[in-house]
């Protein structure tokens, strides 16, 4: 993979790196590599999506960043994730600590899994108050306080007091976000973070997420499938397909000019509101491949409308494409 | 003796609504606001405590099971959940093969080239047809309920959020099977989703539901084009529209807050609390639906 190539055009330093990260997983029926020699990097005040289908491998990818992949049946094989001029896949245990939830907080998909139900919300705001800054007392919990409200959570002094299953599902993502922004991370790495919410809910906390990015210069990593939301708020996408990313661009060049085959298909196929009415939609044809039996050549051969001989032999490596615009695509080397 | 209810969730409520010969109507409206439920009562799988549906002129809600059963041929259901809705222990073409035994459309050995022909008709190989459900992708498995569906020859059938639990690019798959089959059987549909794009594809007219009742119904254009209640203007602001030179130029207008419980919904306007122009009459007075362009009804005190 040209991984080094990646957003070469960017003069600041990378916040992370991401070089050739590669992450198997044992089965019952043999090794599944669910995410395969991918590269991309994050600046300060950047929002990166990672967008791709389920099993695509991007979920994996954010856990890997945090080593927080189960081993066995997880393994990161290899690559590397540099952050402050280290590389986070090697450094001690003792250190990822200090580092998760600190220096690079993490949002899941799910909030309601991801609270713990017998402890009250302030007791889980508080936690990694006490961990990483050092906070006891009124300190604390004046600083827990002003975090429920940053998330818009109507009177905080009564809510911190309520348990998870008392808090509607967007109010337990707002905890989620206010627990993510409490250490000001560097980075924060989101997962799904609406997904499971309706729209008038997701467009709320996306707008939170937004504003902590633009207001403190925290990176975030957006892994979402949905491609409005990609629309309005990425400043640069990786589409990921079948554990690789087969598209990197900023998010201007991905809508203006998508240039593999699939992220067209992705585009293409989503309905609009906006649009015209009365054309069918157009499909990508197919599933994705199997990871149990990976194919000869490029994963997306098989769905792919314009695959010709070579795609089918051999996989086509990430190249430029254009300004800051990578795709790894045999048509792309064609011109 | 008190029942022993504890309270009483009107999950739909007060509902007026029309679906004609050989229309789609999209119903459309967030998690809990009783737009699946209202599709249930409908289908009456789930029985309203009041008010009545009429399918082809019958009035349903007074019949008994027995008097219901060849109604319930013709009117039928594809779920949301391709893994919860197909029953794990029989083949997929025993699954398609069932309705037309409930409903003796076919014996045993003419069953079976039926659902050959079902499997075609909906994208699949029959030579499949003696698999498990699990072995089939999410895609597949929402093919085989819509065959099932169609194995009772019906006329009308309820597609509750067919395919929100799908990956975009099989959705558009199975949007355009929905919409080859109305156009060559002449189906009706009442097509439930939470997804605005996906609902104003397929859909003819479109009625918009907030905590159980529907504060706006209108053909599909002339929603979209001007939304004319407050909710329906927001829902459409805050979905994103994968279109980078489009979002770059969107005004979004926000709800605040949650939506309420609906055991305990607002006085008024259910709206109010939420809505940016919510006056002191919204607090105390129900807005009634109103048509305010030809064929386009919005329930707003301030609409039009």
């Amino acid at each position: 993979m040209s991984g080094l190539s990646s957003n070469s055009g960017i003069e600041s330093p990378a916040l992370l790196g991401v070089r050739n990260l590669t992450v198997d997983f044992c089965t019952d029926a043999g090794i599944v590599t669910a995410v395969d020699h991918i590269s991309f990097d994050l600046h300060a005040g950047e929002i990166v999506a990672l967008v791709g289908e389920s099993g695509c491998g991007k979920s994996t990818t954010a856990l890997a960043l945090l080593r927080l992949i189960a081993n066995p049946p997880g393994r990161i094989a290899s690559g590397e994730v540099r952050f402050r001029g280290k590389d986070l896949l090697q450094v001690s245990e003792a250190e990822i600590r200090q580092i998760r939830g600190n220096h690079i907080a993490m949002i899941f998909q799910d909030p309601m899994t991801s609270l713990n139900p017998v402890y009250t919300i302030g007791r889980q705001l508080g936690e990694p108050l006490e961990l990483h800054k050092g906070l006891h007392g009124g300190a604390r919990l004046e600083k827990s306080l002003a975090l429920l409200e940053s998330v818009n959570i109507p009177e905080p002094r009564q809510r911190r007091q309520c348990y998870p299953h008392q808090f509607s599902g967007g109010m337990q993502q707002r905890v989620m976000i206010a627990m993510g922004m409490s250490c000001d991370p560097d980075i924060i790495i989101a997962d799904e973070p609406t997904t499971a919410l309706d729209v008038t809910i997701q467009a709320q906390l996306l707008e939170l997420l937004q504003a902590q990015v633009a207001h403190h210069g925290t990176a975030l990593l957006l892994i979402t499938h949905n491609l409005g939301v990609v629309a309005r708020y990425a400043d640069r996408v990786n589409v990921m397909y079948f554990g690789r990313i087969v598209e990197s661009a900023s998010a201007d060049e991905i809508f203006a000019a998508p240039r593999h085959p699939y992220t067209v298909g992705l585009l293409r196929c989503v309905p609009r509101f906006d649009g015209p009415t009365g054309q069918m939609l157009r499909p990508i044809e197919g599933q994705p491949p199997d990871a149990l039996n990976p194919l000869r050549g490029c994963p997306f051969h098989p769905r792919c409308p314009v695959a010709f001989d070579l795609c089918r032999k051999e996989e086509p490596m990430l190249t430029q494409v254009g300004d800051n615009h990578e795709s790894a695509c045999w048509l792309n080397a064609r011109g | 003796m008190r029942s022993r209810e504890l309270a009483i969730v009107h999950a739909v409520d007060g509902v007026d609504l029309d679906i004609r010969r050989g229309e789609t109507l999209g119903l459309v409206g967030e998690s809990g606001c009783g737009k699946s439920t209202l599709g249930r009562a409908i289908l009456q799988l789930v029985r309203p405590t009041a008010g009545e549906v009429r399918f082809d002129g019958i009035e349903l809600t007074i019949l008994g099971e027995t008097e219901l059963r060849p109604l319930r041929r013709r009117m039928q259901m594809v779920f949301q959940d391709p893994f919860g809705s197909l029953n794990p222990r029989m083949t997929v073409g025993e699954a398609v093969a069932e309705p037309m035994f409930v409903h003796r459309l076919a014996n045993s050995s003419e069953s079976r080239g039926r659902v050959a022909e079902l499997f075609r008709t909906v994208g699949l190989n029959p030579d499949m047809l003696d698999r498990f459900p699990h072995e089939f992708s999410g895609g597949q498995r929402q093919r085989i309920g819509i065959a099932r569906a169609l194995a009772a020859e019906p006329d009308f059938i309820v597609c509750d959020e067919p395919v929100s639990a799908l990956d975009v690019s099989i959705q558009a798959q199975i949007v355009n099977l929905l919409e080859a089959l109305r156009d060559r059987l002449g189906l009706t549909y009442l097509f439930v989703a939470h997804d605005l794009a996906v609902v104003r594809h397929l859909s003819d007219r479109i009625a918009v539901m907030y905590l159980g009742q529907i504060v706006e119904i209108a053909p599909k254009l002339s929603l979209y084009a001007s939304p004319l209640h407050p909710y329906t203007r927001a829902l459409l602001s805050a979905a994103p529209v994968p279109d980078r030179a489009v979002e770059s130029r969107r005004q979004r207008t926000l709800l605040q807050g949650e939506v309420p419980s609906p055991l305990h919904p607002p006085n008024g306007c259910r709206l109010h609390p939420r809505c940016h122009l919510a006056q002191a009459r919204c607090a105390i007075e129900q807005p009634m639906m109103r048509e305010i362009r030809p064929g386009h009804h919005a329930a707003c005190h301030f609409a039009g």
